[in-house]
């Protein structure tokens, strides 16, 4: 079901009576199909649900869903597949392989891997870090790929940030009129 | 005029097969009924067209309007207005990896192509595919090139400049170049004219070097970029900052809506507000029923009868079919884009014009200009935190050149001389990847506006040079047979000596705004000949048959019923967007061959 369609499928149902967040929680869904659904192309069941833990500690659930509920997870499954040459995609995976086999089940617990990717931040952005270490491009690729595939999403378009509507010409407003930062 | 059989020059001296004419409007109505239709007689037109872009959308109105049956004849893939536009609005989420085109996609299909600043998942099926249709690059040479009907105006960055009085007289006031065949005066009531058509916003500012225009409404500029033009024209008197000049509505034209600021002009605009030949020109000449489009149509050579000394049409190679077909008319007007015209000309060989048609002067091919482009200034401020903005404006600022007008500001380092567009904007949320953090304080950061970020990017005028041309290769031939073209220009002193002066400048302009953390880029690498999309020069107007390939009404000096009117017809390339002027020169070269042809002149 596309957007479009959930939209006329809702107003012949519900004859427009549905409330804004009902209906932006039926339409977050749709452009990608439910995860349970989702058949994996590149990663492993395994580096699919680390990548996902990682990805959520970056940006959480919070009033709003986070990188898993926005499907940052299949994004970046899919940018891996689809997106970037094999070798590079092979890469980044072998540097996930290492993250988990280095930490153990430390990775597996949340606090901990909440520490862990703090630490990983932490390195990636101090003063004076090297941008030639594996272990950092690894990371900055990986937050990368969180902040762009969240931030394109359905959710994070249009539950977490404001869609600018169309129509509207003026280029000098006060910020208060808006609030929060527009999408697009 | 010769044997006017349907026969194939290079291929087969038997009748090549049925030939589809069908005028555009029913075109439209046949493609959705998916009926076929064949026309087997032998059809003669008033007007040939070939390239329905910028100057051949334009010509086709014009040549339609004044009553001429008229075929257009375009190398691209059919492509219509509402239909054909199915990424418009359409958001990340809803387009391929959203919107990324592979990596190795790119490398495979649009190493040149997908340099384009707009080049993306949604736009990638309007840029031909560089693997299928090569060139040769004796130096670097970045050929951006459209693969559908209406050409580059599905993609152009909608900037409308007119051209001043200065520029028209500059090749003779410092000797590069050839004099310009005619003045501003000659070309102003066209520029009133087309204006008129097109619809172009902007502000008035009474400017020798850059004459006001037929205004519609100017757009806004953000509150920073108002502080800055406060600024640079306190600090600066012989600067002027003003709001982009573009072809975009906004307010109700002939039936086309005003602008509802998408931002995403290049995807195809349903409101018409943004002017292109497939929303705008092409359905003003199919209006009249004097306009054919033959999509898919690679125009191999222009057909030259000696015993007229006319052009009696042109040979066509069907993309699809491969067969080939010889159509004809009184007058033909070439708008292939520069470089597409100039390779048919060459291409066109006779004992008459054994280097190409219309080419008794030699210079066809040669002078191949563009404005150089890749000096910018970045710079950040913290102030104005308080303000936003509620539109995707398609539209920027602009500073006019302000070097080498009068005695005041003449330098002694180069000649002629540079503007600045540019732009304004608050950081998104991207600005994430880039910035330390995690977890939901990192989230709720994002969720504000980021900083405000200014942009000056330094356009500069390219001197005419023999050198920098184009020619057929005598080895390379594409996949239709046609010999390949090879581009070698490269940037001279001039240029270099020019770009400095523009970093300087802007470097200095950002500095008295009160920007922060000001970066200053002078890429010349980055920028090679071409990527500007300003191509332009190569079959130049002039007063002298022995150094010019057009007269001052874009007529071949050789073949007077042969006009030249899109980029090639140049004679220098100024430093402003050029479209405005392409698709003036054109109008009025029009309204002359049509007076020519009524007193049996042509």
């Amino acid at each position: 079901m596309n957007r479009r369609e959930a939209l006329s499928r809702i107003g012949l149902i519900a004859g427009g009576t549905l409330s804004a967040s009902t209906l932006s929680g039926l339409l977050a869904g749709c452009s990608t199909p439910p995860a349970q659904d989702y058949v994996l192309q590149f990663l492993s069941k395994e580096q699919f649900d680390l990548i996902g833990s990682m990805a959520n500690q970056i940006i959480p659930d919070t009033d709003t869903p986070g990188a898993v509920g926005a499907g940052v997870d299949r994004f970046i499954d899919n940018m891996l597949a689809n997106y970037y040459p094999a070798a590079e995609s092979h890469l980044f995976v072998s540097h996930l392989d290492a993250f988990a086999l280095a930490y153990g089940q430390d990775v597996k617990d949340p606090t901990s891997l909440r520490n862990l990717v703090q630490r990983q931040d932490d390195a990636a952005f101090s003063a004076g870090h090297d941008e030639q270490d594996p272990a950092i491009q690894f990371y900055k690729k990986l937050k990368g790929l969180v902040v762009s595939g969240y931030y394109t999403s359905e959710v994070g378009m249009t539950t977490e940030l404001n869609l600018k509507p169309y129509g509207d010409s003026r280029m000098d407003i006060s910020v208060e009129d808006v609030g929060i930062s527009w999408s697009n | 005029m010769g044997t006017h059989a349907w026969i194939s020059p290079s291929r087969t001296l038997e009748y090549p097969g049925p030939i589809e004419f069908v005028p555009f409007t029913a075109l439209l109505s046949r493609l959705s009924s998916g009926l076929t239709m064949h026309l087997h007689k032998r059809e003669e037109f008033d007007a040939i067209v070939v390239g329905s872009g910028m100057s051949g959308g334009f010509a086709a109105k014009e040549l339609c309007e004044k009553g001429l049956k008229t075929l257009v004849l375009d190398r691209g893939v059919h492509f219509e207005h509402g239909s054909s536009f199915i990424t418009e609005h359409k958001r990340p989420f809803e387009l391929p990896r959203n919107g990324r085109v592979p990596v190795t996609e790119v490398e495979e299909h649009y190493k040149t192509q997908g340099k384009v600043y707009l080049f993306s998942e949604a736009t990638k099926r309007l840029f031909v595919k560089d693997d299928e249709q090569p060139y040769v690059q004796e130096k670097p040479y970045d050929w951006i090139r459209a693969n559908q009907v209406g050409g580059r105006s599905l993609m152009w960055a909608r900037q409308t400049y007119r051209w001043s009085p200065m520029d028209f007289e500059s090749n003779l006031r410092d000797g590069h170049g050839v004099d310009w065949p005619i003045r501003y005066k000659d070309i102003e009531p066209w520029y009133d004219y087309v204006e008129s058509f097109v619809g172009v916003s902007g502000q008035k500012e009474g400017l020798p070097q850059l004459p006001d225009g037929k205004f519609l409404p100017p757009m806004e500029m953000t509150a920073v970029e108002k502080h800055a033009k406060q600024a640079i024209e306190s600090a600066f008197s012989d600067r002027t900052m003003t709001i982009g000049r573009c072809a975009v509505l906004t307010s109700q034209l002939n039936g086309r809506a005003p602008c509802h600021y998408c931002g995403e002009c290049e995807r195809g605009c349903s409101t018409r507000s943004f002017f292109s030949a497939v929303s705008v020109s092409l359905p003003a000449a199919a209006a009249t029923g004097n306009l054919t489009i033959r999509p898919n149509s690679i125009v191999e050579s222009v057909i030259y009868d000696p015993s007229t000394n006319r052009a009696t049409g042109v040979r066509v190679i069907d993309a699809l079919t491969l067969e080939t077909l010889e159509v004809f008319a009184k007058i033909v007007f070439m708008c292939a884009s520069t470089l597409g015209t100039t390779q048919i000309m060459l291409n066109s060989k006779s004992a008459a014009f054994p280097d190409g048609i219309a080419n008794g002067s030699g210079v066809l091919g040669h002078y191949l200009g563009d404005h150089h482009m890749g000096v910018s200034a970045s710079g950040f401020t913290e102030d104005f935190n308080d303000r936003y903005y509620a539109a995707s404006r398609p539209n920027g600022i602009y500073i006019p050149r302000f070097r080498n007008l009068d005695a005041r500001s003449a330098r002694t380092d180069y000649v002629r001389g540079f503007a600045y567009q540019g732009s304004s904007w608050r950081l998104g949320p991207g600005r994430g990847a880039a910035q330390a953090g995690i977890g939901s304080d990192f989230k709720n950061s994002l969720r504000k506006p980021g900083p405000w970020e200014m942009q000056l990017w330094g356009y500069g005028e390219t001197l005419p040079r023999f050198e920098n041309h184009c020619r057929l290769s005598s080895t390379e031939v594409d996949q239709w047979g046609i010999p390949q073209l090879v581009l070698s220009a490269d940037w001279g002193d001039n240029e270099k000596a020019m770009r400095k002066d523009t970093a300087a400048c802007a470097g200095e302009m950002m500095e008295a705004a009160g920007f922060k953390n000001i970066q200053v880029t002078d890429d010349i690498e980055g920028n090679p000949h071409g990527l500007a999309i300003h191509e332009m020069g190569t079959a130049r107007m002039g007063r002298d048959k022995q150094t010019s390939v057009l007269n001052g009404f874009n007529q071949a000096h050789d073949v007077p019923n042969l006009f030249v009117t899109d980029g090639a017809c140049m004679a220098s390339t100024a430093v402003q967007n050029p479209s405005i002027t392409y698709m003036a020169l054109t109008a009025r070269a029009v309204d002359y061959a049509v007076t020519e042809i009524q007193n049996g002149r042509i």
